[in-house]
């Protein structure tokens, strides 16, 4: 249904590439692009991508964010890739900190399913590291809040994993 | 000066660059991170806990394997405490590998180093240990061997163990061959007894990569060693002290020797060794014969000193080569040619000064057109020279009249370097001339702090694209043929250089700057 607008190319000669969010929303992007996703470039290569990429674990708005990531990267994955796409190394830097920045935990969750499932390290790597952060330097009582984990330990239990571990909780 | 610890591989669990550090700005309002994104260990938690509260989705979607992953990226201390988080979590964090970097138990004033909590938290780690990394205690024999046997049979694939003091060297108990399954060994500051190779072949079988750092050999272990590594590809060796080393390997590819006094290296059999680095050697000028014997696939070779190295090689294939020559000693500057001879294949030659000899002004009145190479007039030199494509001339005094004699017999030179040339006491003809570039393989020129008269680029130069200049001397002129392709002529200081294009004369011109290279 969407061949025609699959096989569409942009001037620079890329291919283009149609992905499919589970509510449907549809993204144009070049191979270069699409193929910093692992799962997208073995399917690439196995010339199965013609009827567009349909991703029913990605919604919309968290695929937005990672096209939007994607492209932005596109510079390094390729070298002789699109110049003008190409980002230098700060600019980059600044907007990988302002997209997991500004993210509350439920889109950032997301978008830690979407990298793992799409199969981008970087974006992985970024993400967790976003929570590896949120959780450094608090209490655990802290971390609980922070992502609403319920204790399911008894007092006992917890004072028993402290006390193996105190070397770890003394400041 | 390079300090021992950046030589190190880096940190396994990055952590931010200075704890103690107040006074970094980079931190805005309301957040506690570094510019690198990273959470200091010990700021104040309140902001952080503002930032997140009432965002509450719970955090059980995310499976197993990607919570493992987040907890691999906790600074060691803290890791262990989401054990106690949840019944999940402890589950996780138990079969999640350990990342330790010693970094994190440091204590606040960053000094001392609490080696028992280390032991500790190794102990109470259920999981396996993927990666030691200490480098901040004072290590004696007796805590080196209690640390290396509590990491027995713990799925260790990397090591950095570095004494913290600089001139004690313990020795390194024989516990560390007992470790299996290691990948990536780093020693620094220890002595290496004579052990017997009895662990040596399954310590050594999945060694990818050995660096040993300011050590003391006092038998041959290293080279028994690296008989038992079948997979090793990285061999590096910093200030350690042998009297002859001898490598055979099959799978070795790159190998650097740094500050090795040494008399004698000899490698050989080395099927797969593509880049083989040492150092000027400084201070004692201990001479060191280098052999290389079967080495097929050495492309990169260097930096080669004349006047402490001898070398002999069986294959010549090398592509890129150093050399160091002081070229005020007849000897070494004989030698050059007779050793350019000896790699046909060469593309690249880097040849240096030693630089701590720099300031010796008076000795640098060398004519390395007339030294370097003898043989202008005759063939031989001349044919030698037309395989080079790239030229650097790095703190080389150099008459003006060799530089247009190199541009002249390098038929194939496509790049050439000049830095931190000087005139020297030449008085010829065509010093006055300045540089006269006719060349047509040549892309780019590069002059830079060089003192000249003049340069002219002719329109033979049908090639060159680039030419930077930062020009020394005073009232330098230069001409530029209108029917070239030049590009840029870069920092030229036009309030006394004057700049002619065919005929035109520019009398002010901005001063373009080129950082295109």
């Amino acid at each position: 249904m969407a061949a025609a607008a699959a096989e569409a190319t942009i001037d620079g000669g890329g291919k283009m590439i149609i992905l499919i969010s589970a509510d449907g929303k549809r993204f144009e992007v070049t191979e270069a692009v699409a193929s910093q996703s692992q799962l997208i470039s073995n399917m690439i290569e196995d010339d199965c991508t013609e009827n567009g990429v349909r991703l029913p674990n990605v919604d919309g708005d968290i695929l937005t964010m990672v096209v939007d990531y994607c492209n932005m990267h596109a510079g390094d994955a390729a070298a002789d890739g699109d110049t003008t796409k190409a980002s230098s190394t700060e600019e980059l830097k600044k907007f990988d900190a302002e997209l997991v920045q500004a993210l509350e935990n439920p889109v950032l969750f997301k978008l830690i399913l979407a990298a793992n499932f799409l199969n981008i390290k970087s974006l992985l790597d970024m993400t967790c590291q976003r929570v590896a952060d949120m959780m450094s330097g608090k209490t655990p009582e802290q971390m609980r809040e922070t992502f609403s984990i319920e204790n399911d330990f008894t007092p006992e239990e917890e004072a028993a994993i402290r006390q193996e571990n105190a070397w770890a909780f003394d400041d | 000066m390079v300090r021992l610890v950046d030589l190190l591989p880096p940190p396994f669990v990055p952590y931010s660059d200075d704890v103690n550090s107040d006074d970094d700005d980079s931190i805005s309002g309301g957040g506690t991170e570094d510019e690198d994104g990273r959470y200091y260990l010990c700021r104040s938690l309140s902001h952080a806990v503002d930032r997140t509260t009432g965002l509450a989705e719970s955090i059980e979607r995310i499976p197993d394997d990607l919570l493992s992953k987040i907890i691999t990226l906790l600074p060691t201390k803290e890791a262990p405490r989401t054990r106690i988080l949840s019944r999940r979590w402890l589950s996780v964090c138990a079969s999640t590998a350990l990342f330790l970097d010693d970094r994190h138990f440091l204590s606040t004033d960053g000094c001392d180093l609490d080696i028992n909590a280390i032991m500790n938290a190794m102990r109470t780690h259920e999981g396996s240990i993927h990666s030691v990394r200490i480098t901040h205690f004072q290590f004696d024999t007796f805590s080196v061997r209690r640390l290396l046997e509590s990491l027995d049979s713990r799925e260790l694939k990397d090591l950095v163990l570095v004494n913290s003091v600089e001139d004690s060297h313990p020795e390194m108990p024989e516990s560390l061959f007992r470790i299996r399954g290691l990948r990536c060994l780093c020693a620094g500051r220890w002595t290496f007894e004579d052990y017997s190779s009895l662990h040596l072949p399954s310590f050594g079988a999945s060694l990818i990569e050995i660096c040993f750092l300011s050590s003391d050999f006092t038998s041959n272990i290293l080279g028994n060693l690296i008989v038992y590594c079948p997979r090793l590809e990285i061999l590096s060796l910093f200030d350690v002290k042998l009297n002859c080393l001898k490598i055979e390997s099959n799978s070795l590819q790159i190998m650097v020797i740094w500050n090795m006094m040494a008399k004698h290296i000899i490698i050989h059999d080395t099927a797969n060794l593509e880049r083989l680095l040492f150092d000027i050697s400084k201070g004692s000028r201990q001479l060191c014969s280098i052999t290389l014997l079967h080495t097929p696939c050495l492309e990169v070779l260097g930096v080669l000193d004349l006047s402490v190295h001898t070398l002999q090689i069986g294959e010549d294939l090398v592509e890129i080569l150093a050399v160091a020559v002081q070229f005020w000693i007849d000897n070494e500057t004989m030698m050059l040619p007779r050793i350019l001879e000896c790699f046909p294949c060469l593309e690249t030659l880097h040849i240096l000064l030693p630089t701590h000899l720099l300031s010796c002004n008076d000795l640098v009145s060398i004519n390395i057109g007339a030294v370097a190479f003898p043989d202008t007039r005759g063939h031989r030199s001349a044919y030698m020279l037309e395989s080079l494509r790239e030229l650097e001339l790095t703190w080389v005094t150099i008459a003006t009249s060799d530089i247009n004699m190199v541009l002249r017999c390098c038929k194939a030179l496509e790049r050439l370097f000049v830095i931190g040339h000087e005139a020297g006491r030449s008085s010829d003809a065509a010093t006055r001339d300045g540089i006269i570039v006719q060349s047509g393989s040549l892309k780019a020129l590069i002059l830079w702090y060089c003192e000249l008269s003049g340069l002219t680029i002719l329109g033979a130069s049908s090639n060159l694209e680039r030419v930077v200049l930062l020009l020394n001397a005073e009232y330098a002129e230069v001409v530029v043929d209108r029917s070239t392709s030049v590009g840029v002529i870069g920092f030229l200081n036009l309030s006394y250089n004057r700049l002619i294009i065919d005929g035109i004369q520019i009398e002010v011109c901005v001063c373009v700057c080129a950082y295109f290279l």
